[in-house]
């Protein structure tokens, strides 16, 4: 260190200790409604009737997944609706032990990016892996979406219980 | 893209974020709150740009000398800078003669209504009742005219 | 370009730990006040401040930056926040930079300030509300989900082994050892490693940095400033930033393109033609160890794929050809996230002036780089420095 700096300044806490020292708590609940938007809204509708939809770019010639009203490279809007298949490859997958408050799960939950059919290459979404083993999970593999039924769709991205190998 | 203009046709999602944070108070609250807690009010001071921070900090927001000198304000040394109305309390934002800075609290309603620049004095919970917070001032009352 | 030269004349750095006992004021306090000692200067000489800091939430305060204010010496001076995510440590120089290149301040304060223990149970919930609300929060995200897909599919594609990624985290946490900021230095194998608490495969315990408090902070002022200060002013020589699409499932996931493109960025200015044997240490952004590697190659320090192989032959150690994260990184020092950012930036800056001590690399620097990721993990900020 220079001649001029003779410590590296601060006071730990250590966690035994915290209660030793004066500390306030609060807590907040915010609550939020969103409104989905022109693009996500028909996406959600069609999840309710089974379908997975998309938009596409006249001008890159991509087909967006999810699905949004302006292609981000050509920055114009998009240009019409396109329906894709409910299948897929795995792109990449992990299997998660932790809950988003860092707390153990108690069985761990496949989730994968999976890369959807009649999109265009390399254009999917996140979603979870059911149906098969630890030890079948690998990068590429297909998958196809396991529904709920119909009754039980509300609009929501969990109208697909998860993807399954196929 | 074709507008929306059937109703059902949009959707929204309602979700919350639940949130719970624990403070430290920090070098200078920390002594701060455990001298409130034996009663006494203590102001931190910088010398070279005649500043005496209340709530205490330190460092000098001026000059960003790092403080240690300390000093007792007198709990009955306080005048009322401005008040406000809540819920049929008296807030007032309270200072004390030759320190910068303040501190808020409830007034105690007197016989007469509140005024801005009254002398006012700190009055503190019982020994036992304090925590160490900013609370273990229960009320800010009028003194002597 | 007609801009100035920039130099930066000194570094303030705090403890980095899970929990302090100052509060973000009071850190960011401690870690300008130690940089302006180090320049040798008083706050009446820093014409103007940039202030960074990620979320909000892990504070707990909401307008975090008019909150740190007073401690980060802004007060009544030209002043700001730049916020960036995880990438905002690197990004805040970067800002000052600017300040200083284009003759608004001859001398700006540059400090950043992170502290995550307020968040109640774990810092890591604050980062469930940055996930899609439509797309990806039903679904029971979490934020290492996005690190572990990313380091799987970096994997699939080179064929890496998670035992050549887990070399990173031994080499970090030893150099950590002599850091006297670090919150987790230690000796450890790969095997302890592989063996650590699975959080989400392949990500394991040990792969991952630790939530920390803290705060860093360097001064940038103009050459001429520079110039009666020291006999010998370090020159910011590149500044690059470069940000990828927020459709994150639509990325090519084993490769941080974004970064190639910030680095490019940084490169031209700097003129560098071959990074590879023009940067002499690199501090690169490792809040898990596979990201280093990623990182390297985004950064042209190694090709695709040959991280881990430049690893595994020691070309990364302090001794080696090409030393990285020489302070211990983020695995060893901690991760008080735009803290940390910054704490590569004063590393940097101790290389090149010889005041590393025991971390002091063992070849000859004359310049070197530090770079940060973050936002929706597609922010890069590079921060190319040189002695002349
Ligand atoms: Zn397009
Ligand atoms: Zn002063």
């Amino acid at each position: 260190m220079s001649e001029r700096v003779k410590f590296f300044p601060g006071r730990e806490i250590r966690s035994r200790s915290i209660d030793e020292v004066l500390a306030s708590e609060y807590a907040a609940d915010l609550k939020y409604s969103w409104a989905s938007g022109a693009a996500m809204s028909r996406f959600l509708i069609e999840l309710k009737n089974g379908r997975i939809i998309a938009r596409k770019c006249n001008k890159c010639k991509r087909i967006l997944l999810p699905p949004r009203i302006f292609c981000e490279d050509c920055f114009r809007e998009t240009d019409g609706w396109f329906y894709v298949k409910d299948t897929g490859t795995v792109n990449t997958y992990s299997i998660s032990y932790v809950a988003a408050d860092a707390s153990r799960l108690k069985e761990p939950l496949f989730v994968a990016v999976i890369n959807i059919e009649g999109a265009t290459e390399g254009m999917g979404f996140l979603h979870l892996l059911g149906e098969v083993s630890e030890k079948e999970l690998k990068v590429g593999m297909r998958v196809g979406a396991v529904w709920k039924p119909e009754a039980e769709r509300i609009g929501s991205i969990l109208d697909i219980r998860y993807f399954k190998p196929i | 893209m074709e507008r929306i203009t059937e109703g059902d046709q949009i959707r929204r999602w309602n979700d919350h974020i639940p949130l719970q944070w624990k403070y430290t108070a920090g070098v200078a609250g920390e002594r701060f709150l455990q001298l409130l807690k034996q009663g006494k009010i203590q102001a931190s001071v910088c010398r070279s740009c005649n500043k005496t921070y209340l709530p205490p900090k330190i460092f000098c927001k001026e000059c960003f000398a790092q403080l240690s000198e300390w000093r007792d304000v007198p709990s009955d040394s306080g005048y009322v800078y401005s008040f406000t109305a809540v819920n049929g309390e008296i807030i007032a934002l309270v200072k004390f003669d030759g320190v910068d800075g303040g501190l808020l609290g409830r007034l105690r309603k007197g016989r007469e209504g509140p005024r801005i620049g009254i002398k006012v004095k700190a009055v503190f919970r019982r020994k036992e009742d304090r925590k160490g917070a900013l609370s273990d001032i229960e009320y800010f009352e009028r003194t002597g005219v | 370009m007609m801009v100035r030269k920039v130099c930066v004349i000194g570094a303030g750095l705090t403890l980095f730990r899970r929990r302090m006992l100052e509060t973000g004021k009071e850190l960011s306090f401690e870690a300008c006040r130690m940089a302006l000692d180090s320049a040798g200067i008083q706050r009446k000489e820093v014409d103007s401040v940039v202030m960074g800091s990620a979320p909000d939430a892990f504070d707990g305060v909401h307008m975090k930056g008019e909150y740190l204010l007073d401690g980060a010496g802004g007060y009544k001076r030209p002043y700001s926040r730049v916020y960036v995510g995880g990438a905002t440590g690197v990004y805040v120089p970067v800002s000052a930079w600017w300040h200083v290149a284009s003759g608004m301040s001859d001398v700006c304060l540059a400090v950043a300030e992170e502290k995550m223990s307020p968040l109640q149970p774990h810092p890591q919930y604050a980062f469930w509300s940055i996930f899609d609300h439509h797309m990806e929060r039903p679904l029971g995200v979490t934020l290492l989900w996005i690190f572990a897909l990313e380091m799987r599919r970096y994997m699939a594609v080179h064929g890496i082994k998670e035992e050549e990624i887990a070399q990173v985290s031994v080499k970090n946490k030893h150099n950590a050892i002599d850091h006297p900021c670090a919150q987790l230095p230690a000796e450890i194998t790969v095997e302890d490693v592989m063996k650590s608490e699975p959080m989400v495969w392949p990500v394991k315990r040990l792969d991952v940095s630790p939530p920390s408090d803290g705060a860093g902070a360097v001064i940038l002022c103009s050459e001429e400033f520079a110039k009666k200060m020291t006999k010998e002013p370090i020159y910011v020589a590149g500044c690059g930033w470069n940000i990828d699409s927020t459709y994150w499932t639509n990325r090519d996931l084993y490769y941080p393109q974004y970064l190639e493109n910030a680095a490019k960025m940084a490169y031209k200015q700097a003129g560098i033609a071959n990074p590879r044997k023009e940067i002499d240490v690199a501090e690169v952004y490792d809040p898990f160890d596979y990201k280093e590697l990623h990182h390297m190659e985004g950064l042209q320090l190694a090709k695709k794929g040959e991280a881990p192989k430049l690893t595994t032959a020691g070309v990364t150690q302090r001794n080696g050809e090409l030393p990285i994260n020489p302070s211990g990184g983020l695995l060893g020092v901690g991760n008080p996230i735009a803290a940390a950012g910054m704490m590569k930036v004063c590393e940097i800056y101790f290389q090149l002036t010889h005041q590393a001590g025991k971390r002091q690399v063992k070849k000859e620097v004359h310049t070197g780089l530090a770079q940060a990721w973050g936002d929706l993990m597609q922010y890069s900020s590079v921060f190319v420095m040189r002695r002349r």
